[in-house]
C-alpha cells in the first residue's frame, strides 16, 4: 500500500466514522443516538421519511386523539370525522418521500387536516361555510338553540354539555379556532398559518368564540 | 367601555391558559378512531416503507451499521499490520534511488562499455608502468590523441542492442573514458559525455543526494555515477589506488584514498598487501592532524 491510497484510506474511514457518530447516514438508528420516544415530531418525520416505520407508529399515537376529537367536533359526525382523519394520514404516507422541516410538525399535520376539511365543506351542497369569510356581521350573528338531552343533565355534566351544544352551534371558522387551540395548544400565529389568514383575524375568531361559549356555560 | 375592558382581560387569561373554558372543554373525553382505521392507517405506513426499502431484520436495523463499521475498521487494521509485518521481514533494500527503478537500458549499456574501456586501460597501465617502456610509450601516445567526440561516435540507437553489439578496438582505443587518462584536448568531450550520462541517470532515478558525484568519483572511477548500485569493492578500488601510486601520480592517489576512506569508514586496510597505500594513509592522517 502506497503512501497515497494509505492517506486516501485514512481519510475515507474517518470521514464514515464521523458520519456515523453524527447519525448522518439516513434512515439508521443508532445505539448511542437518543431512544425514539425521545425525539421531537420533525425528527420522528425525518426518521420514517428515511425509512423507520417504527418513527411513524410514535408519530401516530402522538396525534392520533387530538386531531381526531379536532376533526370530530369541526364536523360533529363521528363517521365523516373517521374518514377524513383515513385521508389526512393517508395524505401524510404519500408525501413523506417530500417532507421536509420547513414548519413543524404539528403545524404540518393540521394544515393538511385544515385542508382536507375545506375539501369536505366544498363537496357539501352548501359549499365552504360563510364563516371563513371573515365578514364581521356573520362573526356576530349566533343563534343557539339549547338542546341538551336529559341524559347529559343527569351525569351531572350539564355546564360540559352545554359547551359542547355551543360549540357545534359556532359558526364553522370560529369553531375551528377553538378547537385548534383547545385540542393542539397551538398559538395564534400557528392558528392563522393552519388556516391561511392573519393572526389579527385568527385573533379575533378566537375571541368571538370564548365569548359566545362563557356566555352560554356562564363561566 | 368596562365590558370591553372585562372581556379583553378574559381573553388574555384564556390566551394564556388560565381561563375556565379551556379547563371544562379537557374534561370532554377524548375518543380516538375505531381500531379498523388505526390497523389500515398503519399497514399503510408498513407498506409504504417496505415497499421502497425492503424487508428488514431486528437484529439488521439497529446494530446495522456499527457492525459494518466495526468489521471495516478490524479488517483495515489487520492489512495495515499484516503489510507492516512483511515490510519489516524483506532484506534490507539498497537506496532509494537505487530501488525506485532500473537505470535506461541506454544507461546501462554506456556503464558497461565505460567498465570494459577502464579494465582495457588498466591492463594496458599495468603494461606501461611495470613492462617493456616500448609499450608504455605506445600506449601514452595512444592516450594523447584527440578524444573522439560524441557527434564523431557512430549513430547507434538506443536499447540493449547498443550495448550488446562490440565496437571495434580501433575505435575503443581512441576513446579513452577515464579522466584522469584522458588528454587535455579530449577530456571536454568526454566531461559533456559523463555529465550527459549523469544528467539521464539523475532524470530516471530522481535527483538525490546519494547520486551526487564525490570527489573521488571524478577520477579513477570514471563510472557513470549510478550512487549505490555501480560503488566500487574496496579490493578493487585499492587495486586502482596502488596502480595510480606505481604510475607516480600521488596527488590523484590521495584524492582517491581519501574518498575511499569517506566511503568504507570502518574498513582496515592490511598493511601487508598494500604497503604503499598504507603509507600514503599514514601520510594523509599525519597531514589532517597537523591541519
Amino acid at each position: 500500500m502506497t503512501h497515497h491510497e494509505s492517506t486516501l484510506f485514512t481519510r475515507l474511514c474517518r470521514s464514515v466514522t464521523s458520519q456515523a457518530i453524527l447519525g448522518k447516514i439516513p434512515g439508521i438508528a443508532y445505539p448511542w443516538q437518543p431512544m425514539l420516544n425521545e425525539l421531537t415530531d420533525e425528527q420522528l418525520m425525518l426518521r420514517y421519511r428515511d425509512g423507520d416505520s417504527r418513527a411513524f407508529e410514535l408519530l401516530y399515537t402522538r396525534y392520533q386523539r387530538p386531531l381526531f376529537r379536532y376533526l370530530q367536533h369541526q364536523c360533529g359526525n363521528a363517521a365523516i370525522a373517521e374518514e377524513l382523519f383515513q385521508d389526512v394520514w393517508m395524505n401524510l404516507i404519500k408525501a413523506r418521500e417530500r417532507y421536509q422541516v420547513t414548519a413543524s410538525f404539528k403545524t404540518f399535520i393540521y394544515r393538511m387536516s385544515h385542508n382536507r376539511l375545506i375539501d369536505h365543506y366544498r363537496r357539501q351542497r352548501h359549499g365552504i361555510p360563510a364563516s371563513y369569510d371573515d365578514d364581521e356581521e356573520m362573526q356576530n350573528s349566533w343563534s343557539f338553540a339549547d338542546t341538551i338531552t336529559p341524559e347529559q343533565t343527569v351525569a351531572g355534566q350539564q355546564q360540559l354539555a352545554h359547551m359542547l351544544a355551543a360549540l357545534e352551534s359556532l359558526p364553522e371558522a370560529q369553531r375551528e379556532a377553538f378547537l385548534l387551540k383547545e385540542s393542539t395548544g397551538l398559538s395564534l400565529e400557528q392558528i392563522a398559518e393552519i388556516t391561511g389568514v392573519n393572526s389579527e383575524t385568527a385573533k379575533s375568531r378566537l375571541r368571538y368564540a370564548t365569548y359566545k361559549l362563557r356566555k352560554v356555560v356562564e363561566l | 367601555m368596562a365590558n370591553n375592558t372585562h372581556d379583553d382581560s378574559e381573553f388574555s387569561a384564556y390566551l394564556q391558559g388560565q381561563s375556565p373554558l379551556s379547563k371544562l372543554y379537557q374534561q370532554t373525553t377524548a375518543t380516538g378512531p375505531s381500531a379498523a382505521i388505526d390497523a389500515a392507517i398503519l399497514a399503510a405506513a408498513h407498506a409504504s416503507v417496505k415497499k421502497r426499502n425492503g424487508p428488514v431484520s431486528p437484529f439488521s436495523y439497529r446494530w446495522m451499521v456499527p457492525t459494518a463499521l466495526a468489521a471495516v475498521i478490524v479488517l483495515s487494521v489487520t492489512v495495515v499490520l499484516l503489510s507492516n509485518h512483511e515490510q519489516d521481514s524483506l532484506l534490507p533494500l539498497p537506496a532509494p534511488s537505487a530501488v525506485m527503478s532500473e537505470p535506461p537500458a541506454e544507461l546501462m549499456a554506456e556503464d558497461r562499455r565505460t567498465k570494459q574501456e577502464r579494465s582495457r586501460i588498466e591492463k594496458n597501465d599495468t603494461l606501461a608502468g611495470t613492462n617493456t617502456p616500448q609499450l608504455a610509450d605506445e600506449l601514452k601516445t595512444k592516450r594523447t590523441e584527440p578524444v573522439t567526440t560524441l557527434e564523431q561516435l557512430p549513430a547507434t540507437s538506443a536499447g540493449a542492442s547498443v550495448a550488446a553489439a562490440p565496437e571495434p578496438p580501433a575505435k575503443i582505443a581512441e576513446k579513452p573514458l577515464l579522466q584522469g587518462y584522458a588528454a587535455p584536448s579530449g577530456s571536454g568531450a568526454l566531461e559533456k559525455r559523463q555529465a550527459k550520462i549523469k544528467e539521464k541517470s539523475n532524470t530516471a532515478l530522481g535527483t538525490d543526494a546519494d547520486t551526487k558525484p564525490t570527489p573521488g568519483n571524478n577520477g579513477l572511477r570514471g563510472d557513470t555515477n549510478l550512487g549505490a548500485v555501480t560503488t566500487k569493492s574496496a579490493d578493487t578500488w585499492l587495486n586502482e589506488i596502488t596502480v595510480l601510486l606505481n604510475m607516480g601520480k600521488e596527488t590523484q592517489a590521495r584524492d582517491e584514498l581519501k574518498a575511499f576512506r569517506k566511503t568504507y569508514i570502518s574498513f582496515t586496510i592490511d598493511a601487508k598487501r598494500y604497503p604503499e597505500i598504507n603509507k600514503l594513509n599514514v601520510l594523509i592522517e599525519q597531514d589532517q592532524q597537523h591541519d
